[in-house]
């Protein structure tokens, strides 16, 4: 399958903006959709993947979020953020539903190494498309996070990419919950400062 | 934020919580216990209870709402720094594969590229319920993907092994067999009597390893009632009466989201894609429950989902299968 190309007379897809496109998508042109996956599939598997560190369960992720996209694209609302937003936030909680699942099962003596499964799985390139906007504003968050005093940082990466609880994170690191609390609040204050006027997506 | 956007978001709230007398044992700690919830909350690191707080009180506070959005928009950027991983291309061919079924499944007809008709009631059953149940157990897929929530990690996609074909010949072959099983089975559907269609679905159940069936079937063959220990899966039972609520609902394989043992149904509209609450439902350890739906009939309805109480439907919604209810009996 391909990204649908503009027939005689029909609007160009490829063109259209994000919530156009999942408007459409909304009323059933699967083609509308096939546009979105092409935009942001890897955005979603990349950020799926950092959290569940399982390849094969990454790819199931990514279809089940692109799926209720489909099912759900009527629910979105621009006025309440771009869509890519929408979709890694769907990605987010259904990426952390797994690992906490996971981890209230036993865990295997030999589970893999999750840094070495992510370093194993292949990035075959930016496209031009994802060079222009991707590039620029990962660097813009990295130097963003790369402001924050590190246990704010730390504090906020356990809970996002971990999926863990201010509680648990208290437990972990023998802090008092308050204070996790606190450097979660300032953490985010303050990447909301420097990133204003950011947000994710092409169009 | 500025200090008098904060003043100004105090006194906003203030002013709510003594309007509505809102919460007022949870929040007379004083409006930075509040704040505090935000980032947690953005980040998904809330207990359950604080979660349903902050959720409970961004229903009513417009500035708290965007507070919360504005953090959000924030944390979706922190999936950015996600080290860059290309998927497989067979993901993009099983979910188009799928996407044609469910549009096949629930119309009756193959893919549209344009907008979706309206749902095609040209399932000229003797009784209008039947639909709803054969179409929701695709007789060609396992019983137990069957019965898996769709929105589980289940989906059907092709195995390893069948990923060694070309995509694109692949994403042919899988929506075209897709289709034409869905068409076998959508004239075998309405070849078949009532009653042959509720045995069907009997066996099919019986058949899945599934246990302790319920219910009956009643004298005019109007009622299916497969309740009971249904592991793994959705029961139905159906009141074809069409009357406006009271039918049954029982569901496992809820996942456990996380915030408590109290779930919402919400039923989509295909045409808004708007969450109707449907009933509320206790989901016992096993992640089953069941619900009386309180549900106006004849909408068309794209799917069920689940979501725990106090979510938003939108994020959190657990599909439970593709489904169409059906239109009241003349």
């Amino acid at each position: 399958m391909s990204v649908a190309m503009a027939a005689e007379g029909e609007p160009n897809l490829v063109e259209m903006a994000d919530a156009d496109l999942i408007g459409r998508a909304a009323g059933g042109d699967a083609r509308a959709l096939e546009v979105l996956y092409e935009r942001y599939s890897r955005v979603v598997y990349s950020f799926a993947l950092r959290i569940v560190a399982d390849p094969q369960l990454a790819e199931e992720l990514l279809q089940e979020v692109f799926f209720r996209a489909w099912q759900q694209g009527g629910a979105y609302s621009a006025s309440r953020g771009t869509f890519v937003t929408w979709l890694l936030s769907i990605t987010h909680n259904m990426a952390i539903d797994e690992v906490r699942k996971r981890r209230r099962r036993p865990q295997r003596a030999d589970s893999e190494d999750p840094e070495a499964v992510l370093a194993a799985v292949p990035d075959l390139g930016l496209s031009v498309e994802d060079e222009v906007w991707l590039g620029a504003l990962r660097d813009t968050i990295a130097g963003a996070l790369g402001t924050l005093p590190p246990n704010q940082r730390v504090a906020i990466e356990m809970a996002y990419f971990r999926g863990l609880t201010q509680r648990e994170i208290a437990e972990q690191l023998g802090e008092p919950l308050g204070t996790i609390k606190t450097r979660m609040r300032l953490g985010i204050q303050k990447l909301r400062d420097q990133l204003e006027g950011h947000e994710v997506g092409l169009a | 934020m500025s200090d008098d956007n904060a003043m100004a978001r105090l006194g906003q709230r203030h002013g709510h919580v003594r309007r509505k007398q809102y919460r007022l044992a949870t929040l007379a700690s004083g409006e930075g216990h509040v704040d505090d919830l935000v980032a947690g909350y953005a980040l998904g690191a809330l207990d359950p209870d604080e979660t349903a707080r902050l959720e409970d009180h961004v229903l009513t506070c417009d500035a708290c709402a965007r507070d919360v959005e504005e953090s959000r928009r924030t944390t979706a950027l922190l999936a950015l720094t996600a080290p860059s991983a290309t998927p497989p291309p067979d993901v993009k061919v099983a979910l188009f594969a799928r996407i044609a079924q469910s549009q096949a499944q629930t119309t009756g007809t193959a893919p549209v590229a344009g907008p979706r008709p309206a749902l095609a009631r040209t399932w000229s059953s003797p009784a209008p319920f039947l639909p709803a149940l054969t179409t929701t157990i695709p007789a060609s897929r396992p019983m137990a993907a069957a019965f898996a929530p769709a929105g589980g990690l289940l989906p059907a996609r092709p195995s390893r092994r069948g990923r060694t074909i070309s995509a694109g010949v692949t994403g042919t072959l899988v929506v075209a067999v897709g289709l034409l099983s869905m068409w076998s089975m959508i004239l075998r559907d309405n070849a078949e009597s009532q009653a042959d269609q509720i045995n069907d679905l009997r066996s099919q159940l019986t058949e899945g390893g599934f246990s302790s069936l319920g219910g009956t079937t009643g004298g005019d063959g109007s009622s299916v009632s497969p309740t009971g220990d249904v592991a793994d899966g959705l029961g139905w039972v159906i009141n074809p009466s069409g009357t406006d609520q009271g039918s049954l609902l029982v569901v496992s394989g809820i996942e456990d989201q996380g915030d408590g043992v109290d779930y919402d149904v919400y039923a989509v509209l295909r045409d808004s894609g708007q969450f109707v609450p449907a009933g509320g439902l206790r989901v016992d350890a096993s992640g089953t429950g069941t619900t009386t739906m309180d549900l106006a009939w004849g909408r068309d309805y794209a799917q069920l989902c689940v979501a725990a109480r106090g979510s938003d439907p939108a994020d959190r919604c657990q599909v439970l299968r593709s489904t169409s209810v059906p239109a009241p009996a003349p």
